[in-house]
Formats: C-alpha cells, structure tokens, sequence
C-alpha cells in the first residue's frame, strides 16, 4: 500500500533489516529489508504466512525486541512524524510507548497480567501516561470499558481476566491500548484466537475507534481474504 | 536404497531424524560445563568401582603410619625452616628407688624382661608422614577418601536404583490402571510424604542398625516418592496416547503396554530423576554416617570420616577434613552441574 | 469453603491412620523387642516379663494396635523410656527452641534470597546469571556438615565470636547470642539451593506475554519487574514456604545437634541413640498430623493469593 496523494505521513518505514543472534553464535536473517508508509488516519494492513516476520516488524516499530540479540541496520529507519525511533533513547520510547503508538496482540488471554484487575491494568497506562491520579483514572477507565462495549463497566473493571471471555479480554486489551489516545495501533492478529463471530465485532469496533480518535491503524493479518473485507468495511 | 538414489537423478536421501538420546548428547557437548561435569563423574565412578572391586585402595584399613601423621608437604617445609635446639641439661633430682626386695612388682617385671625377646615386634616402624597424613589409628587419608568416596558412591547410585524400580513400579501401576489401585497408592504415597524427610530417615534407621545394605534399604524406601509421583503423572498422561491404543489394538497385554510401551518414553524424565536421587542420597548418607547411623564400624564412607573431623580440629589436625571436603564437594559440584546439563539436554521442549 | 475445608479434612483421617499404622509396624513389628534393652543388666525372667506386661508387649499385636490409637486420639504417649518423663511433656517443652531457631532462619533466609534471586533473574542469560548459578551450585554442593565443622572451628572456638553451644533462657538472650552462629550455618547450607529456586519462578514469569503488554504500554523494566512479575512469582513463593513450615517443627536435625539447642530434632536424635520409642513414634505422629494440617493452610492461602484458583 503506497502513500495517498496530499494525505501526511504519520510513519515510514525504510529498509528495515533485522538480524538476530542465535545460541550458536549464527545470525539468523529475519527482515531482510522492508519498507512502507502509513499515512495518518489510514488503516494498513500486512498480510503475511505465519512466520513471514509480520510481528517481529511491528515489535521492531515499538523497540520491544529483545536487546541482547536483535540486531537492526543502521541503515534502517523507522520515521515516526518525522522522528527516527531507531535514534531514540530508552526514555524516550518509554514515553511513546502506549501514549503515540499502542498495540495489542493476539492472545488477549495471556497478554493481561492474572493477578490485577482488568479496570486496574486499564487505569495504569492513564497514570503512567496522562498523569491521572487513582480515583480520576479509575473513573476513566469505566468510561473506556463502556466505550469498547463491555456490559456493566463498573462491575466488569473488577473482574480478572480469566472472569471474562475471549472476547471481552481482547476488548480490555483495546480499551488499554486506546486510552491515552495514541496516533497509530498495531493490531496484531487481533481476531485470530477468538470465536468466528467474535471476530467481526471486534473488527467493527476497532474501525469506530479509528474513526472516532482519528488514529491510524497497522493491521497484521494472516488471510488476504480478511484485509478484503476489511476495506469493505472501511470504504 | 541406493538403486531408488540412482534412478531418480537429484533426489537426495535425508538422515533419518535423530532420537531423542542422540540429540540430547549432542546438546550435551554443546553445554561446556556440563560436558566437563560429566567427565569429571565418570573418574568418580571409575575409582568408585575400583574401590568396590579393591582394586584400588583395599589396604585402607591398615594401621601404616604414626597417629596423626602431618601430610608430607607440610613437614618437609618444617624440617627445612626449624633449627634444631639445643637441649639444656638440668641437674636431674636423684630419684627414690626401690630395692627389687621392696618392689611388688619385682618378680613380674623380671620375667616380663626375660620374656622380651619372644615378643618382639618384627612389623616395619611406622611412617612419620604420608602423602595426605593420616587419621587417629594412624590409616593413610588418601586411602580412606578413596575408599570412602567408593562407598559413598555404591550406597547413592544403589540406593538411587532400588528407589527408583520402587517408585517407577508403583507410578506405573497407579498411573496405568487408576481407580481403586491408584486410590490405594496414593493414599500409600500420602503416608510416606506427611512425615519430614529426616525423620522418616530416622525412624527406618532406629529399628535397622548400621550397615551399608541397611542403609542403602532404609534410603530408598524413604526417597521413592518423588519417582512415584513423576512416574504416575506421565502414565495417566501417556496411556491415552494412539501408540498405547494402537498397542491394543494389536492385542498387547497390559504389562507389555506398561513397560514396553510406555516405559521407553519416558526413559529421559528417569535418568534425570535418577541422577537427582543418587546426589541426594550421597548428601544423605554422610549425614546419617555422620550422626551414627550409617555405614558399620568396620567401614569406611565420606560420611564417617567427617565424623571424625570435630575432635581432630580441636587438636589442630585438619588434612582429613580438606582430603573429605574437597572430594565430596567436588563430586557433588560435577554431579549436580551434570544434572542440570542433562535436563536441558533431554527435554524435548527446550529449542 | 467451610465444605472443601471439612472435605480436606475427612480425606485426611485415612493418611493419618495410615501414618499410625506405619509407626506402629516400624516400632513394634521390625523393632523388636525392647524390654531386653530397658531390662538393663541385671536381666531376669520376671524382670522382663514385669516390662512386658507394663509395656503391654504381652498383648497380641492387633490389641496392641488399639492401645497405640487410642494413645494418639488422647495424645498421651506414655514415658521416656530414657528419662521417664511423660513425653507430651517432653515434646512441648521442645517446641520453642526449636521454633526460635528455625523460624528465626527463614524468615533471614527469604529476606535474603528472594531479593538476590530476582536480582540475578533480572540480569538472566549473561555471564552473572551463570557465575551465580555456578557458586550457589558449588555452595550447595559442600556438605552441611563441613560448614557446620569449619564454621564452629573458626568461628566459636578460634575466634570466638559466638559461644560453641548453648541455649539461654530469655527469648532475646537465645536470638542475640545463640542463634547468629548456627542461622548463619544454616543459611550458607540453603541460600543457593533457594537462590536456584527462586530464581526459575521469577523467570518463568519473566517469559509471559503480560510482560509484553507491560513493556507496550510504556512501562519501565523496574517498574515491570518489580510490580507485576514480583507479585506473579509470590505465589509459588508463599506456597513453597508455606508447606516448608512443617519442618520447622523438625527443628534443623543437625544445627540443633551441634550447638546444643534444646529442640525436636535434638531430642529425636537422642531418642533414636537410645531406641527410645515413645519419643520417636510421638515426635512422627505429631509432625505427620502437622505436616497435613500445614498442607491445607498452604491450599487456602494459595485460593487468596491467586485469583485464577478454584478450590475443587
């Protein structure tokens, strides 16, 4: 998917060339040079067989491979409004981490920690990102589970996230992601652990969503059949 | 084959997928510590067997040197540092002697002297030091650790295997026919493990004695439950699988199911638990020689020697307790690095 | 709860049963006859007989069985036969010392290695994992009995930092002076073993997706390990400490020994020199039923800690 004619670039990817280092001291060519655009307030979608490299790029995007054996070229860039992500410090991605770009995965299961609450896990990104204090943030959390449709908020921000169904948890996960009103979600095969008929409705909700915050949305899907009907669902 | 290889020009004959062992040595040689640590274990065993056999080490028992010999490379230091004194002479006090008249013990002393001759001690003297020092009867260190470590060794891996058949066989049968069995074993199992380790230890060797086959004995009917457990869990997950079903399907009977089956697959988990056992139970053996219940009078183990130790310190001896310690520790250090190594080499679910 | 509570407690009975019935063929079946050994020296048929009959050796063996659980049910198990001090006495007395000491070694023992296993977990794959790992192997591997050999040498009797053994009277005397010695033995022997252990609970938490999520929202690696895996891995931390707790009881067997504390193990020690029965087969007994009751209390506190656990 190239870049729209006047729309602006929110991220550009160039050339990205990942290699990680194995046990055996041999290096394993995982990304061998990719680039694309995503234009701001767009939907993009990388579709790809499981193990094309599909994750690793987005985990590339938000520097969250692991340290000790990733290593990028530096010739690759990764230009978020004009920034290259790959120059950034720690600090800095810590910053843009679930505050200008969010991502959710595929496992909302696992993705959430067992032992807190699903309000509490959603309250902490808007303490950590938006400086709410508890009482405030909690509040906006009931409001966010509302958003992304989970019946009873109030009661549900209590549950852990084994008391809820696929769906719903992956719901959580979006509610979390959005919070702090991010420029740009990865959606991380979002639908491909839930129900047939789960699926839809969380893709429907993920393009309200992005009409309404007017964020930009990277999908990564395994069916080329899916992305179809998803710009049906777009246009 | 080779004709299938000619005739269709570029087909290319894969290597038949390694076995499970085959990759796990192979794994093994890559873990430089472990592979080290297994090398270091095989001497162990090597000498182990050599004192089992006496081939090594059989005249540990003999009373060769002086009481407390000092090793020789502590000595040979001495004599080259300490100037000899010279004594002085005191003007000794003339001292009340009897006259053999007066002396009760005259007569005996007499013939006592007379006699000397017939008594005489033709043994060789005995040595000052030894290559390590020697104990309190003057035994050789050396010899004693060696024979010790062999003992030490026999009583871990016996010991290991009886509780392993034990545990296995009970797991097995619990794990494979469930219900009323595996309730009945169970509750057997849950008997054993409500009472600490030590003390059930304690109370088999209260009633057994000493002895290195009472030992080896009371050790595994006291460590046969952490087998049993792993054994049952793995039956009751294996014995659903298709090849049993399939094995039944053929007609095998329940026993070739159980342990021609099954038994091979879980051969890996085994050895591990086996390895784990036999460390454990060496660290056991000294503690319980240790406290006066291993290993006989007559013999000899790591454990018993260090029971000499705290008497020998006090006096100032301490090459006994440095020829145990680094043995021992040595061994176990290999033994537990080997484990590790092993459980990472066998387990199919690790890369 | 109360219903899974008294089921726990129902199954419990034929364990306990059980764990009589294997005193009672340990101690009088394989054990022999003792009245040769309480007889003393001067052994004649009505001495022996007189023993007998006071031990209720005369009886058959079932009948037997049946005194021996009633002597539980009533928790009266008759004299010492070395001291001839009622032995429910004798146990209680024990309790406390050996409770001062041991409780006294775990709680330094987890303030020490958890903090130490999640620091090492932290920095897990480089090379100071895998020195740590190795020392607390080495450390493991030196027999408890040489650092309680070398450290009483050195430390008690050469430099005379502790006192060589001993017990006071106060509780504070006993924690200030007596224990510092024999808990830093018992430390040195189980710091690596723990260190190891925990150190496996705090990475395998360290691989789940929820710290992922953790790090995509923007978390930092502190914060990440020390809210939301800390709290994952304390719950196979309190589960494993809690069904240590029986052990307590035990006393450390040889710590007690060597420093002469005046606990359970020490007794069980000398009983088992002396073939003292009643002692033994108490002391087994009241642990085994400890053992259990500490079983379920680890369950209980397991369903409060962890969200996801459903008593069944």
């Amino acid at each position: 998917m190239s870049s729209a004619e006047n729309t602006e670039t929110l991220l550009s990817v160039r050339n990205l060339v990942v290699n990680f280092r194995q046990e055996d001291g041999e290096k394993f060519n995982a990304i061998k040079g990719v680039s694309f655009d995503i234009p701001k307030n767009r939907t993009v979608a990388l579709v790809g067989e499981s193990g094309s490299g599909k994750s690793v790029t987005s985990m590339a995007i938000m520097q969250l491979l692991p340290p000790n054996n990733t290593e990028i070229s530096p010739d690759s860039q990764i230009l978020f409004e004009g920034k290259n992500l790959l120059g950034l410090s720690a600090s800095e991605l810590r910053k843009m981490r679930g505050k200008d770009i969010a991502m959710i995965f595929q496992e909302p299961m696992s993705s959430l920690n067992p032992v807190f609450t699903v309000g509490d896990q959603v309250a902490e990104t808007l303490m950590l990102h938006a400086g709410l204090g508890r009482r405030a943030a909690a509040k906006r959390a009931v409001e966010l589970l509302f958003e992304v449709g989970l019946p009873n908020p109030s009661e549900k921000a209590k549950a852990y996230p084994h008391q809820l169904s696929g769906g719903q948890q992956q719901r959580v996960m979006i509610a979390m992601a959005i919070a702090c009103e991010p420029k740009l979600l990865i959606a991380d095969e979002p639908t491909t652990a839930l129900d047939v008929t789960i699926q839809k409705q969380i893709l429907q909700l993920i393009a309200e969503l992005q009409k309404k915050h007017g964020m930009s949305v990277l999908f990564l899907l395994m069916i080329w059949a899916w992305s179809v009907s998803l710009l049906m669902m777009w246009w | 084959m080779n004709a299938i290889v000619e005739a269709v020009p570029g087909l290319k004959i894969e290597p038949a997928s390694k076995s499970l062992w085959a990759l796990g040595w192979q794994r093994l040689k890559r873990n430089k510590v472990g592979f080290i640590a297994l090398w270091v274990v095989v001497a162990y065993l090597l000498i182990a067997v050599g004192g089992w056999l006496n081939i090594v080490a059989s005249n540990w028992a003999e009373e060769v040197a002086v009481p407390y010999a000092p090793p020789s490379w502590i000595t040979k230091g001495k004599d080259e540092q300490l100037p000899a004194k010279t004594a002085t002479v005191v003007e000794a006090q003339p001292i009340v002697t009897m006259l053999p008249s007066e002396d009760p013990l005259a007569q005996e002393l007499e013939a006592a002297q007379k006699n000397t001759a017939k008594y005489a001690d033709n043994s060789p003297a005995k040595l000052e030091t030894m290559p390590f020092g020697a104990d309190l009867r003057g035994r050789g260190v050396i010899e004693k650790t060696i024979k010790g470590t062999s003992t030490s060794i026999f009583v871990g891996i016996f010991g290991a295997v009886l509780a392993l058949s034990i545990g296995t066989t009970l797991g097995a049968v619990s794990g494979y026919f469930g219900g009323k069995v595996d309730d009945f074993f169970t509750w057997f199992y849950s008997i054993f493990t409500s009472v600490p380790d030590m003390l059930l230890l304690l109370s088999f060797a209260a009633v057994s004695g000493r002895g290195i086959s009472t030992i080896i004995m009371v050790m595994a009917l006291t460590s046969w439950t952490g087998t049993y457990r792993l054994v049952r869990a793995e039956y009751m997950k294996l014995k659903n699988r298709e090849y049993v079903q399939a094995a039944d399907a053929i007609g095998a009977s329940h026993y070739r199911r159980m342990f021609v089956h099954i038994l091979p697959n879980i051969s890996h988990l085994l050895l591990v638990q086996f390895s784990l056992m036999t460390v454990a139970l060496i660290k056991y053996e000294a503690i319980l020689s240790f406290l006066g219940f291993g290993v006989g009078v007559r013999q000899v183990s790591l454990g018993s020697m260090l029971a000499e130790t705290p008497a020998e310190l006090v006096q100032g001896f301490w090459w006994q307790m440095l020829a145990v310690t680094i043995a021992m520790s040595v061994l176990v250090t290999a033994f537990s690095l080997l484990v590790d190594a092993l459980r990472d080499a066998l387990d199919p679910k690790v890369k | 709860m109360l219903a899974y509570i008294t089921r726990r407690v129902l199954q419990m009975i034929p364990t306990i049963f059980g764990v009589m019935l294997l005193v009672f063929i340990l101690f009088s079946v394989v054990g022999g006859d003792p009245s040769l050994i309480l007889g003393g020296k001067h052994l004649t048929e009505d001495v022996l007989n007189n023993i007998r009959t006071q031990l209720g050796l005369d009886k058959s063996l079932p009948e037997q069985f049946l005194i021996f659980v009633k002597q539980v049910l009533t928790l009266d198990f008759g004299t010492s036969w070395s001291t001839q001090q009622p032995v429910s006495q004798m146990i209680a007395s024990r309790v406390g010392p050996s409770l001062t000491l041991t409780g006294a070694l775990l709680a330094v023992s987890l303030l020490i290695s958890i903090p130490l296993a999640a620091l090492v977990a932290y920095f897990r794959g480089g090379v100071t994992d895998r020195i740590v790992t190795i020392a607390c192997t080495v450390a493991m591997s030196i027999s408890a009995l040489v650092y309680i050999v070398v450290g009483q040498y050195f430390l008690a009797y050469e430099l005379a930092w502790f006192p060589v053994r001993g017990w006071g009277d106060s509780l504070f005397t006993n924690l200030m002076v007596y224990v510092p010695l024999p808990l830093l033995m018992g430390l040195m022997v189980s710091i690596g073993p723990d260190i190891r252990f925990y150190r496996s609970f705090f990475i395998e938490e360290m691989n789940n997706d929820y710290v992922r999520t953790a790090r995509a929202k923007g978390l930092s690696e502190s914060k990440i390990m020390l809210k939301h895996v800390l709290r994952n891995a304390m719950i196979p931390v309190v589960t494993n400490v809690m069904m240590a707790l029986p052990f307590l009881m035990m006393g450390a067997l040889i710590l007690e020994s060597f420093f002469g504390i005046p606990g359970m193990g020490n007794e069980v020690l000398l009983a088992v020199n002396k073939s003292d029965f009643p002692v033994i087969k108490a002391v087994t007994i009241y642990i085994a039923i400890a053992t259990m009751i500490f079983n379920l209390l680890a369950d209980l506190v397991y369903k409060l800690i962890d969200p996801r656990v459903q008593l069944k």
